[in-house]
């Protein structure tokens, strides 16, 4: 007992070790801990080691507490629940690196148990906080099925605005073939559109429809399609309307079988969406009537109900770019408010609170003036200005914007290089390799990342042909991939202006 | 050329044994244009005198038409008709102009169906396509090529009085394998052209023309059949509302060809067509350069004098009076069976440019001034405005307090930012969702169809009905 809390708070025995020695030795510990029996773990009324370590500094032990005293007895969860918690908001991932199994287990056994008691928001802080932990250690940013129960948890919680520190990180990997087997395409499907549902409700459009278009990007053998699938299609119809007020354009990359599938169980979606786009406020109306029972039946008729209040905002928008002046009895004739049950209900007071609304919100650049028409009413009109465009700022947003282009570059050449050393790839350029020559195999290999940018292709391609050389000598291969460093990649793109 | 040539003997082919004797075809583009627009009032010309003009069938198609489209020329109109198709012993187009007459003068002794006339010439026809037909079996019986092709000429030629297209230009395409010199096949092609102008069938037009070209060996056959190529071109580009490249192709026609063409148009049609169609889709400088400098197509423009007064008036930017003299001919125009269906859009282009051109040199009107240059109340000037501000087509804004039309500042470099920006965003975004998507593969995660339900994916590629669709969705959503 003591010897197992002694081993625990001596590690680490010095703040700074190499890397090397610190995974050498907490090894070791990790190996001490598993040969301890459960009881010697879970100790006793006297010693108990939950009082005794910190959960950040000795991580570990804490964690092999928890799992013994867990198994042990499955329903000591119940005095053991809030400390769990802590432990999960402030562990320290570098410790538990070696023990995944364990550490998955114990926050299985909490998971269950909020969910027993239907309290999903005590899970949000141990669940973020042990996504960003798993992917310390390896600065990667990998999904995990946790990434799908915490996004559903802040969905069931109602509290969103607590799953955007995980959402705004983009996902770079996936788990490698077969090495989870709790993640499936469903995991991945179900994080990316519920993602979407978040950033829905945050009025985060831009990013919403691009989770959707992964969704329906998504790649399947054959023919598949999932309901996920055909509901993020829904949703994206409607968000594309939010966003830009035009009919959708599917993503050029979606499968023809998914767009099949969407087109048909999505048709009063599209319709809905054709109405929209024609600005016609009468057609628009009756569509919408026909369509509510639909939407509401899936979910979506908030969203939608967002759609038409913002067809008045693009109505009086557009008007900018027609009129540099115009009375408000114009712009109520035009009949845009197609919330309002019936044509010409919307008064000229109402109107004009609404376009100062919209003025507070920068939404258009105009001033409201009064002019006395006879003694009791006045006219009131529009003045719409042009949008200042300040240089400056466009300027800065170019900046930023490079920054990432080259950012995402750099990755899609480490992507290319990955894909070079990947097995598929070395049997292919293996089997391409004899009669054919040399020449014409790389060319047809690379033709799918033709879309990416990438102006060095020497290194890749030479990659490519060390891959085929060594495809027999899987042992010198192996070698030649432990030394590989993408830090070492030395070809920057050329942007000079 | 072989193929094209093997490809019209399949098409003529195609029916198995020679139909000729079909005479109940239906033609459907006489019948579907009755009666769209009518035209109340008198056009500015003389009937007689303009029907003179033409030749051929084009005369009657043109009767026809007007009978069709015009109550206070049809009468006189159809009679004229109905002599000549009498003379012609069509007896199908006989029937339709008898059946027009008695819509406007029931009592005239014309508008009532010659009953033995139609049988005894039905047989006279049936009895002549007969001969020609055995002829032609023992031409080529003796495979003298040249009899053949002489044979499928004369069939032709009769099939076209008889107002037989579709067989006629069975008969025709049928020459094309007995064709021995180049004349010949020109002859033969521009026959085939003129037979497709009848039926309307416009793009067979182009691609006749197309053929031809082909044959066109020295200059002096350019020179000769240069004209009539422009001609049908233009009349089939009009039809596809290609109006740039019609009136480079009227504009292009050489003055030499006189009345040589007036199966299809007279020099008349020509200065209109092409006077139109250029007014509709140049501005002011290539309609100086190209049509009212150009030496071929100012012998045309003098025929028709306010077509050329038009032209000039858009020129000089007096664009009001242009709509005028185009307004003023408006009837006349509708009663050209290859204008009609395009004379409103035509309109339509030339007021959209006139309004856009006037606008260029100010950066502020009042409406008043503008409705004043065009003659139309204000109220449906500044519908007209909106119209062409929202489309695009003007860089406006309308200022309704003052009255103003204010042009819009564009600030280029400011655009090209945003524009930069754009591009930039979406390639960012795309390159992500791609990276995501190889990813996706790489380790696996495909969408997979459940197993045990589908045999193999990709089988099912075809049609996919919604049901079946359907059945295969599996997995939950939201």
């Amino acid at each position: 007992m003591e010897r197992f809390i002694g081993n625990v708070i001596a590690f680490p025995s010095s703040p700074d070790l190499t890397s090397a020695e610190y995974n050498k030795d907490l090894k070791t510990l990790t190996d001490f801990l598993s040969k301890l029996s459960a009881q010697t773990l879970a100790g006793n009324r006297d010693s108990d080691p939950l009082e005794l370590l910190d959960n950040r500094a000795n991580s570990l032990g804490v964690l092999y507490t928890f799992f013994a005293r867990l198994s042990v007895d499955k329903n000591e969860i119940q005095h053991l629940w809030p400390k769990l918690v802590d432990f999960f908001s402030e562990f320290d991932g570098r410790q538990t690196k070696f023990s995944k199994d364990q550490l998955l287990a114990v926050l299985k056994c909490l998971l269950q148990f909020c969910d027993a008691c239907n309290k999903p928001i005590i899970t949000l802080r141990p669940l973020a906080h042990t996504i960003t932990q798993l992917n310390y250690p390896t600065g990667a940013k990998m999904f995990s099925s946790l990434h799908t129960k915490f996004v559903k948890k802040c969905l069931d919680a109602r509290s969103f605005r607590a799953a955007l520190p995980i959402l705004d990180v983009d996902i770079e990997e996936f788990p490698a073939k077969g090495s989870d087997k709790d993640v499936t395409y469903r995991e991945v499907l179900q994080y990316f559109l519920y993602g979407a549902m978040i950033y829905m409700t945050m009025k985060k459009w831009r990013r919403a429809s691009d989770f959707l278009q992964f969704v329906l990007s998504y790649p399947g053998t054959g023919t598949a399609v999932t309901q996920i699938q055909v509901d993020a299609f829904k949703k994206f119809v409607l968000v594309t309307l939010m966003l830009e007020g035009r009919n959708f354009q599917l993503p050029k990359t979606i499968p023809q079988a998914t767009a099949k599938a969407c087109r048909i169980l999505g048709r009063p979606y599209e319709a809905f969406a054709t109405a929209y786009a024609t600005g016609n406020p009468d057609l628009l109306r009756r569509e919408a009537a026909l369509v509510r029972e639909i939407f509401m039946a899936d979910g979506n008729w908030g969203i939608a109900e967002q759609c038409l209040e913002n067809f008045r905002r693009l109505g009086i928008k557009a008007l900018t770019s027609t009129y540099s002046t115009l009375s408000i009895e114009a712009i109520a004739s035009r009949d845009l408010d197609v919330l309002g049950s019936r044509a010409g209900n919307t008064s000229p007071e109402e109107l004009e609170r609404y376009i100062l609304d919209m003025i507070d919100r920068k939404e258009v650049k105009a001033s409201l003036s009064h002019s006395p028409t006879n003694q009791n009413s006045t006219s009131c009109m529009v003045s719409f200005h042009d949008l200042p465009a300040s240089e400056t700022d466009i300027l800065k947003d170019l900046e930023a914007q490079i920054a990432r282009t080259v950012q995402i570059t750099n990755q899609a050449r480490q992507l290319d290089k990955k894909l070079g050393l990947s097995k598929e790839w070395i049997n292919f350029t293996g089997k391409k390799r004899g009669p054919g020559g040399a020449a014409d195999h790389v060319d047809q290999g690379f033709e799918e990342m033709d879309d990416y940018p990438i102006q060095g292709r020497g290194g890749i391609i030479d990659m490519a042909t060390i891959g085929g050389m060594v495809g027999m000598e899987t042992q010198g291969f192996h070698d030649y991939m432990g030394a590989y460093d993408p830090a070492d990649d030395d070809m920057r793109p050329d942007y000079d202006d | 050329m072989a193929d094209t040539f093997s490809m019209a003997d399949d098409q003529g082919g195609a029916s198995g044994a020679p139909s000729y004797d079909e005479y109940e075809q239906p033609l459907p583009q006489q019948t579907a244009n009755t009666t769209h627009i009518i035209v109340p009032d008198l056009p500015r010309f003389d009937l007689e005198q303009y029907v003179g003009n033409y030749s051929g069938r084009m005369k009657v198609t043109r009767l026809l038409f007007i009978g069709n489209h015009c109550p206070p020329l049809a009468v006189e109109a159809l009679k004229t008709a109905i002599g000549i198709v009498k003379a012609d012993r069509d007896v199908r187009l006989y029937r339709q102009a008898v059946q027009s007459l008695q819509v406007f003068a029931p009592t005239d002794p014309d508008a009532k169906l010659d009953e033995d006339w139609i049988e005894r010439t039905t047989r006279e026809v049936k009895q002549k396509t007969d001969r020609l037909e055995a002829e032609l079996k023992s031409y080529k019986n003796n495979m003298i090529k040249e009899s053949i092709r002489i044979g499928h000429k004369d069939l032709g030629d009769h099939f076209y009085t008889t107002g037989d297209l579709a067989s006629a230009y069975r008969a025709f395409s049928r020459m094309r394998d007995y064709c021995t010199s180049n004349k010949q096949m020109l002859d033969m092609t521009l026959s085939c052209i003129l037979i497709c102008i009848d039926q309307t069938q416009y793009t067979s037009v182009q691609t006749n023309v197309a053929k031809i070209r082909n044959h066109i060996r020295s200059d002096d056959e350019l020179k000769v059949h240069q004209p009539k190529i422009n001609i049908a071109t233009g009349v089939a580009l009009l039809a596809a509302g290609n109006y740039l490249d019609a009136a480079r192709s009227f504009i292009s026609t050489n003055p030499a060809i006189g009345n040589d063409y007036n199966t299809v148009a007279t020099m008349n049609d020509i200065a209109i067509y092409g006077g139109l169609t250029a007014l509709a889709s140049m501005d002011r400088n290539m309609l100086k350069s190209e049509v009212l400098e150009s030496t071929t197509f100012r012998t045309f423009l003098e025929l028709e004098p306010h077509i050329r007064r038009a032209l000039t008036a858009f020129h000089a930017s007096r664009y009001g009076e242009c709509l005028q003299i185009l307004e003023t001919y408006r009837n006349d125009y509708l009663l050209d069976p290859f204008l009609q269906k395009h004379i409103d859009k035509i309109y339509e282009a030339v007021r959209t440019k006139s309004i856009v051109q006037y606008f260029i040199p100010f950066s502020c009107v009042t409406l008043d001034a503008m409705s004043t240059a065009f003659s139309v109340p204000s109220e449906q000037m500044e519908r007209e405005l909106v119209r062409l501000i929202e489309g695009g087509k003007l860089h406006a804004r309308i200022d309704t307090q003052n009255r103003l039309v204010t042009s819009k500042e564009t600030q280029l470099r400011v655009e090209v930012h945003r524009g930069t920006l754009a591009m930039a965003e979406e390639y960012e975004r795309a390159a992500r969702l791609r990276m995501l998507q190889i990813n996706v593969v790489r380790s696996g995660l495909e969408v997979k169809p459940p197993k045990g339900q589908l045999s193999g994916g990709g089988v099912m590629g075809g049609a996919l009905s919604g049901r079946e669709l359907r059945g295969m969705m599996f997995g939950n959503g939201a």
